[in-house]
């Protein structure tokens, strides 16, 4: 009997330091961007599911990118649909992440925020779309599952965002 | 009479749409194109054309002050001009940005960013964007190396300056020099294009 009830005790405390160490990370991922490559991001784009991207390239040092954002977080903040995945992809050099953080905690930016690590933006920048020149901002709307992509390469508003969203759809 | 002003109105509008598509197919010189001169004012007051660099081609970068991918590429900017400027590529650089509200850009701080960072070659200011836009420039950095045949400008290549915008050490395509390395051996360029991220040039009431 003694035993058994240690053994309860035993899996109670490691949920407690589980569900801790959860929490700990949640509070420390927020707010937080990471690094990816340009070949991570499609790898995450092209996992077998019914997700619908958003992918907003923008960067901190890009103006008419930050007169655009408040329209990505507003609908971000509205978007109900679990199915479309909103990201912000940044091409802040990756030795700016501090500065990005700094950026995303003083905006109480929402959606998870990159830093693209490719140096080669040439090799990748057709890859996303030929007809993208490489201005930012830049959004594309990706539906691998019916294999639907669009790359607009200029600020948009929320009306525009829903507008794109629904023919990827 | 309300009637004639309506229509008049309509088709200026309708002329000003025109023109604006017309303006958003053209965009800029084609590889094998001539380049228009032109003048532009440099940081010393002076007016620089491209016949005035007297040289067998040029390598003609827009850039400005405050772009971190410009800032990124200062120092290399100014190492193209140390190597090609002797070979008859000079740098010729150009600030296409309207003028910020805090002074941003204009004529007075190019001069203290060309002196701080030891440009030894023309700054110019594109007052009317006007070059800015018969060139197609979207972005900065972006470089343009100009071949100079039968007495005119040939752009032989546009785009980035090499494929690494973070580190000069790390670039395993230097497209500007491969281009002129290329052109003083009298071989045509290879690689006449590439795409990069950059700032967007910030034009006049946009």
């Amino acid at each position: 009997m003694p035993n058994s009830n240690c053994k309860r005790m035993n899996k109670i405390i490691k949920l407690v330091i589980f569900s801790c160490l959860l929490i700990v990370n949640q509070a420390f991922t927020q707010g937080k961007s990471e690094l990816i490559s340009f070949s991570q991001l499609e790898e995450m784009l092209n996992e077998e599911s019914d997700n619908v991207y958003i992918v907003n390239f923008w960067a901190t040092w890009c103006g008419p990118c930050l007169a655009e954002l408040p329209a990505i977080q507003r609908f971000y903040e509205k978007n109900t649909d679990s199915t479309v995945k909103l990201l912000l992809v940044s091409f802040d050099f990756p030795n700016e992440i501090k500065k990005v953080n700094k950026f995303i905690e003083r905006k109480n930016l929402k959606p998870k925020v990159y830093l693209i690590s490719d140096t080669d933006q040439n090799a990748f920048i057709d890859k996303v779309s030929k007809n993208w020149q490489g201005t930012i901002p830049a959004t594309w709307f990706v539906n691998n599952h019916k294999n639907k992509k669009i790359l607009i390469e200029k600020p948009l508003n929320e009306e525009e965002i829903n507008r794109y969203l629904n023919e990827i759809k | 009479m309300k009637n004639t002003i309506l229509t008049l109105l309509m088709m200026t509008s309708l002329i000003a749409f025109n023109s604006k598509s017309i303006q958003s197919q053209v965009p800029g010189y084609k590889i094998g194109e001539a380049v228009d001169d032109f003048n532009l004012k440099n940081i010393d007051g002076n007016i620089v054309s491209l016949a005035s660099l007297n040289t067998n081609g040029a390598i003609v970068i827009f850039t400005c002050n405050h772009c971190p991918y410009a800032k990124a590429y200062e120092s290399r900017i100014i190492d193209l001009d140390r190597k090609y400027k002797s070979l008859g590529y000079p740098v010729v650089a150009i600030n296409p940005n309207s003028v910020g509200q805090n002074g941003e850009d204009s004529p007075d701080e190019n001069k203290i960013m060309a002196n701080d960072k030891g440009f030894n070659f023309p700054y110019l200011k594109d007052e009317k964007q006007e070059v800015t836009n018969a060139f197609g420039a979207k972005r900065t950095p972006t470089a343009y190396v100009l071949k100079k045949e039968n007495g005119k400008f040939i752009l032989k290549y546009a785009g980035a300056i090499d494929d690494n915008s973070q580190s000069a050490e790390s670039a395993t395509k230097k497209y500007v020099e491969l281009a002129i390395g290329e052109l003083l051996i009298g071989k045509s360029v290879t690689i006449t294009n590439s795409k990069s991220i950059g700032c967007g040039i910030k034009f006049k009431n946009v």
